[in-house]
């Protein structure tokens, strides 16, 4: 599309007045020509910005990731949900720390639980265990400095000191 | 999309290869970091996959689709504050000889900073307009407002981004 021929329809395209063929070519024009990118820009200052504003590819085989993820739940007729290592990501910091200390609460009240039935040595190591466990199956990704992984590591068994 | 919904993984693969560009760029521009981007894409296919034997066509793909990776941005910022990661590097122009590439990298880089600053909707009307291409009509049946609602959130959205446009216009 020639730069004479955008420049004239450029008002309208910031007012999303042209039809969806034309505005799209328009577009394809603006991400390449800086030109008429700067008189769009007189008219609609984010509309010149952008439109020369490069995105990154997509990432070399997300397609492939996505099918094997579908074809993961197909097999096992899961629904989508969550795996605690995404929770873990997508969460925030607080919200991870919280958790690990509500995860640890409840593993301790079971191992509490468990060690009042049968106080003994190995009674003691398994309440341990399933208190590890526990916050071991949610956290065992937990990234290596943040706030979470150095709690449970002063909770670790060789810390008992310490408690 | 129909032959999805009754288990056919190769129409769904066909689906995502058509709109993994659009997934990607969404995402990406909402969150700002390739990691988040990515799982984010991922999850509206596979929302999508998931609702796939409810789906009518009632509206057209592109809306719907739009409109499930929309809900799914909005959802991530309300679980998370934003975290501007590093991003993936982008795209110079190859015209352009290294040291001016690397500004251009950085003016990239900067106008993604400011978009990530905004308020969850207003990014997501600019996201919406002006790397989709979404025209008001889209844009309303995509965020379930009105027409005039979306013009007004466009140009509040605009009025907080533009003063740290400026210093980026071109000549």
């Amino acid at each position: 599309m020639r730069c004479e021929a955008v420049k004239g329809q450029l008002t309208a395209y910031a007012a999303d007045e042209l039809p969806a063929e034309a505005h799209r070519a328009v577009k394809a024009h603006l991400a390449e020509c800086p030109a008429c990118r700067a008189e769009m820009a007189r008219v609609d200052v984010s509309a010149g910005v952008l439109a020369g504003v490069q995105t990154p590819p997509v990432p070399l085989g997300f397609a492939s990731r996505v099918l094997a993820a579908a074809e993961e739940r197909q097999r096992t007729g899961l629904s989508f949900e969550q795996t605690p290592r995404r929770w873990w990501r997508l969460n925030s910091a607080p919200m991870r720390a919280a958790a690990a200390v509500a995860a640890f609460a409840i593993g301790a009240w079971g191992a509490t639980e468990l060690s009042t039935a049968q106080q003994t040595d190995a009674g003691r190591d398994d309440s341990q265990a399933a208190a590890d466990a526990v916050v071991g199956e949610w956290f065992e990704a937990a990234p290596g400095e943040s706030f979470a992984s150095r709690y449970l590591a002063a909770i670790n068994p060789g810390n008992e000191g310490e408690e | 999309m129909l032959a999805a919904g009754e288990g056919d993984l190769l129409s769904f693969e066909e689906l995502v290869l058509r709109y993994q560009t659009e997934a990607w760029r969404v995402a990406y521009r909402f969150t700002g970091d390739g990691a988040e981007a990515e799982d984010l894409a991922q999850d509206a296919f596979l929302r999508i996959l998931n609702a796939a034997p409810r789906y009518r066509p009632t509206a057209s793909f592109r809306t719907y689709f739009y409109r499930v990776l929309s809900r799914l941005c909005l959802d991530h910022r309300r679980k998370k504050r934003p975290i501007l990661g590093e991003p993936l590097g982008t795209v110079a122009d190859d015209t352009y000889p290294p040291p001016e590439r690397a500004s251009l990298e950085e003016r990239d880089r900067c106008i993604q900073a400011a978009l990530v600053n905004l308020p969850a909707d207003y990014r997501l009307a600019v996201v919406l307009r002006y790397f989709e291409g979404l025209s008001g009509a889209e844009m309303a049946a995509v965020m379930g407002r009105s027409v005039k609602a979306v013009e007004r959130l466009l140009a509040r959205a605009k009025s907080a981004l533009e003063p740290q446009l400026r210093r980026f216009l071109d000549g």
